[in-house]
């Protein structure tokens, strides 16, 4: 019996992988250590990206209709292939609930000082767990609307914000070392660009697998393209404090004052943030709970959604201790945690199943199976 | 608060099993009530106040040493 029934289409895809992409940006930006040379960081770190994600959509491509978790049991072995598909969903589960502490820290700080983030954390993953049992195709669905709503936002605050811009805050424009620039560019891709790597579990749910490696590219480029403007802007707006700035989207478009009348707007970036934070958590818990029900070999992943949001939701308050934690792990750890499972796991996969001439015969795979 | 966590955990519980029992479905029903007791221990200590290690700072920790060696 098949876990998911749902099909995607490619394009509901770029729409998907953006959401992921852009999730944690709007708080946690990926400028932390790089400064005013942001944007071109994000720039290189798309170029790495691409090029590190050719290695899973190769794997993707080799053993098409296979989710991780049968291409880590087809290629390492029943044991070894849990235990390797096993670490890969501990890591879903844990950048997931990074990604709801993200968004519980970010709205308890900001907007909503007295309630307690617990609250925010448990609401946002009860509203998650609903939209991932109903699967992959309402996951997708919503993201195709509210995608097109955080660049239309993001757009009008762009416009709005013209008149504060002071494009000498981007000067110099080349001015930091050869050294900082690589670690910037290796933590835009390890942080947020790479981890479009969940969609390994989704790819056999895409209906032309053909499409899937252009929509992962293309949404990595967009999503670059994107954040880089982000960066631009923030810079152009609040200048060498943006470095210091917990939030600098939120003080960034604080600032706009049109008239008299267009104040105080940053409730934009929050709802910017609710909107693709909901796609990461319900994306992350998804590929979690259909990774599991595949690795115990179980009929159906619903009976596990509800206990996972509730663990992640849990999980997620006790990260960090405080928010500097949260900024050494995002700014320093990740350039080398993230990429273990994002590149290595991956990578040595792709290795053994070329030695071994494994790939997938089609006589098993999911797709093929709906043929028949 | 312990109280209102262990009723939160019984309404899940109700909610979840009977439809499992009924369909004779053992393995997801093992599984999920594994994933929930693992929450609603986490819950309690948390209730309770007990201290429990942050997670990703222990991974920060743990890879403070290469960190360091590579000069990050």
């Amino acid at each position: 019996m098949r876990l998911e029934q749902g099909k995607i289409s490619s394009s509901q895809l770029v729409f998907i992988v953006l959401g992921v992409i852009l999730s944690s940006v709007q708080v946690i930006p990926p400028s932390g250590r790089v400064g005013r040379i942001a944007w071109l960081t994000n720039l290189i770190g798309v170029i790495e990206a691409c090029g590190f994600a050719l290695i899973f959509i190769a794997l993707a491509k080799r053993f098409q209709g296979d989710t991780f978790v049968d291409i880590a049991s087809k290629v390492w072995g029943t044991y070894l292939g849990k235990a390797v598909s096993g670490a890969y969903l501990l890591f879903l589960f844990h950048i997931g609930s990074l990604v709801i502490d993200d968004f519980a820290t970010f709205l308890n700080t900001v907007f909503m000082p007295e309630t307690p983030s617990v609250v925010l954390a448990l609401g946002m993953a009860a509203v998650a767990a609903y939209t991932v049992r109903h699967g992959i195709e309402v996951i997708a669905r919503c993201s195709q609307i509210l995608v097109p709503m955080l660049v239309v936002n993001t757009a009008l605050a762009f416009l709005l914000a013209l008149p504060q811009f002071e494009l000498a805050n981007l000067q110099p424009l080349f001015d930091a070392p050869l050294s900082e620039l690589a670690l910037g560019a290796h933590r835009a891709t390890a942080f947020p660009y790479l981890e479009s790597l969940a969609f390994l579990m989704v790819f056999p749910f895409v209906s032309r697998q053909k499409q899937v490696g252009k929509s992962v590219i293309g949404s990595l480029i967009i999503g670059g393209v994107f954040l880089s403007f982000l960066s631009v802007r923030n810079y152009a707006i609040s200048g060498i404090v943006n470095t210091i700035n917990v939030y600098p989207s939120v003080m960034a478009i604080a600032l706009i004052e049109v008239g008299e009348i267009v104040t105080r707007i940053e409730a934009l970036v929050a709802l910017n943030m609710l909107s693709v934070a909901f796609l990461a958590i319900c994306v992350f818990m998804y590929t979690n709970v259909l990774g599991t029900a595949q690795l115990l070999e179980l009929n159906s992943y619903r009976p596990l959604v509800i206990p996972t949001a509730v663990l992640m939701a849990l999980v997620s308050t006790i990260h960090f201790e405080n928010y500097i934690e949260a900024f050494v792990f995002a700014n320093q750890t990740s350039l080398l945690y993230h990429p273990i499972f994002e590149i290595i796991v991956p990578g040595l996969t792709l290795l053994v199943a070329a030695a071994r001439g494994k790939r997938n015969t089609g006589r098993d795979a999911l797709v093929s199976k709906e043929e028949s | 608060m312990l109280f209102l966590t262990i009723l939160a955990f019984a309404l899940i519980g109700m909610f979840e099993i009977p439809p499992l029992v009924h369909r004779k479905q053992w393995r997801e029903l093992i599984a999920s009530s594994i994933l929930l007791l693992i929450g609603l221990i986490l819950a309690i200590l948390l209730s309770l106040g007990v201290p429990i290690p942050p997670v990703s700072t222990s991974i920060t920790k743990l890879f403070t040493p290469l960190l360091d060696a590579l000069n990050i």
